[in-house]
């Protein structure tokens, strides 16, 4: 057999987490280590592995619950090579910083199971769609996947430097920046009509440290559905009418 | 912030308009130069930006628009860099030397305020495509910024003997000094199941270009959006 396509073998590399390309992560273990990765990420692993879907504390479902922010992890362990991809987004693998890192749960490919992570709020004052209100704060010695949808921006904030960004488009960012939500209003607002720029609520970082953003405002699909069946047939189900991803990419 | 991602840091400005990686738009505002942007298209700005939904300017000229409705693009006036992207489409600069080019609505991005712009209904296949084809106008100097699902391809007319022709649902953008026809490839088989898919195109002559996206989806983001 002979095709281009065999020009796409295995990344020769000793490090733990290797793009393999950029969208796919390969990440070995020498069996002393484990990763947690997000469940139905594995795509192909080679060797000894063993997948265990990793205990949530009492307090981890409550956050969970409460803010749809936490972690759908499995522990990956054993020794050998495991492939991770989740629907075809780009994967960038980070350090994390000592002051930590805050990200949107949904942006978690994997993650050193030496790592901590917790709920935290940004703004407790509104309700708040897209990203922004709760977020996953990391912190600990160790790196992390990201996921972005398209290839991203990283904006260096320093203090003498106004960063904003869209809400929903925002994957990740230092924790030591302070936050704030912002969203722009009008005054002409009765004296006329004004539509709508579509630009809701705004992140605006101060301080030193980085933003990361995504050219794209769509949160990836989480566990979709790829609707077919009868469900499919009348039109209800992921393919019906409140499907989660109605005409967009990803359909 | 170290290794993989300082690759993606913004590279320093050069011009008014400039991509940042395929699918996001980076451009350099000024006091004075203002820009109509996509509404919703806003990822990040650096710097003080406002965003006036709907100017009054606007709905004079997309008055026509979809009946009743507000044109989607908002005025962006301001000092500092801004980021546009559309749900992780292409995006594809254009700079306008005295010239002009027909963009279909849904692929426009942003382009500058001192451009002269109108907007223009796609005569005789309005009926056809399925939202209608509702085009904006562009002439001028200055920059364009358009969106597309996937790398586009340009087509280039040529002398205009042969005629090109293009699925409605996956063009862009055209010069509009070509002269567009409809033609339907409608045959009695459809009537009995056997359809090609492809039951009309738009055939193009003259002298320019017409710039096409590998995508049929040609639905509006931001008008689905609930």
């Amino acid at each position: 057999m002979q095709s281009p396509l065999f020009s796409h073998t295995e990344q020769q590399s000793q490090d733990r987490y290797t793009v393999q390309n950029p969208q796919l992560l390969r990440v070995s273990l020498t069996g002393h280590d484990d990763v947690l990765a997000r469940k139905g990420a594995m795509v192909a692993y080679q060797g000894l592995m063993e997948f265990d879907g990793e205990y949530q504390s009492q307090g981890q479902r409550r956050a969970r619950r409460n803010t749809g922010e936490g972690l759908d992890l499995m522990r990956c362990s054993g020794q050998g090579t495991v492939y991770l991809a989740n629907l075809a987004q780009y994967i960038h693998v980070v350090d994390i910083d000592p002051e930590g890192m805050t990200v949107d749960s949904a942006y978690v490919l994997a993650l050193d199971s030496s790592l901590h992570t917790e709920v935290i709020a940004v703004d407790s004052h509104y309700g708040i769609s897209g990203t922004g209100k709760y977020q996953l704060n990391i912190s600990g010695n160790g790196k992390v996947a990201l996921m972005t949808s398209g290839q991203p921006l990283m904006m260096q904030v320093t203090p003498d430097k106004y960063v904003n960004a869209d809400a929903d488009a925002i994957v990740a960012w230092s924790s030591g920046l302070r936050v704030q939500m912002q969203a722009q209003t009008h005054s002409t607002g009765v004296l006329r009509r004004r539509g709508n720029t579509g630009e809701g609520w705004e992140l605006s970082f101060l301080g030193q440290g980085f933003a990361l953003v995504q050219p794209s405002e769509v949160l990836p699909p989480q566990n979709a559905q790829i609707g077919q069946g009868a469900a499919a047939q009348f039109g209800v189900g992921q393919h019906g009418a409140h499907s989660q991803n109605q005409n967009n990419a990803w359909n | 912030m170290n290794q993989q991602l300082a690759g993606y840091a913004p590279t320093p400005v050069t011009a008014r308009m400039e991509n940042h990686g395929r699918t996001m738009l980076k451009v350099a505002m000024a006091t004075g130069q203002d820009l109509y942007a996509r509404t919703g298209s806003m990822v990040a700005y650096e710097g003080f930006i406002q965003y006036e939904p709907n100017p009054p300017a606007v709905r004079q000229i997309a008055s026509q628009w979809i009946s009743g409705e507000g044109a989607p693009l908002m005025k962006c006036a301001g000092d500092g860099l801004l980021y546009l992207a559309d749900y992780g489409a292409d995006v594809v600069v254009i700079n306008l030397d005295n010239d002009s080019i027909s963009v279909n609505g849904t692929n426009l991005l942003a382009f500058d305020g001192h451009l002269a712009w109108g907007v223009e209904r796609v005569k005789g296949l309005a009926k056809f495509a399925g939202q209608g084809l509702w085009n904006v106008r562009i002439q001028g100097t200055g920059w364009v910024a358009i969106t597309s699902r996937g790398t586009p391809i340009v087509v280039d007319c040529g002398r205009g003997e042969d005629e090109t022709y293009v699925d409605p649902d996956a063009l862009v953008a055209w010069s509009p000094n070509l002269k567009v026809k409809g033609k339907r490839s409608f045959k009695a088989g459809s009537l009995i199941g056997r359809g090609s898919g492809e039951a009309y195109q738009m055939a193009f002559s003259g002298q320019g270009i017409v710039v096409v996206q590998p995508s049929e989806d040609s639905t509006d983001r931001l008008r689905i959006r609930n």
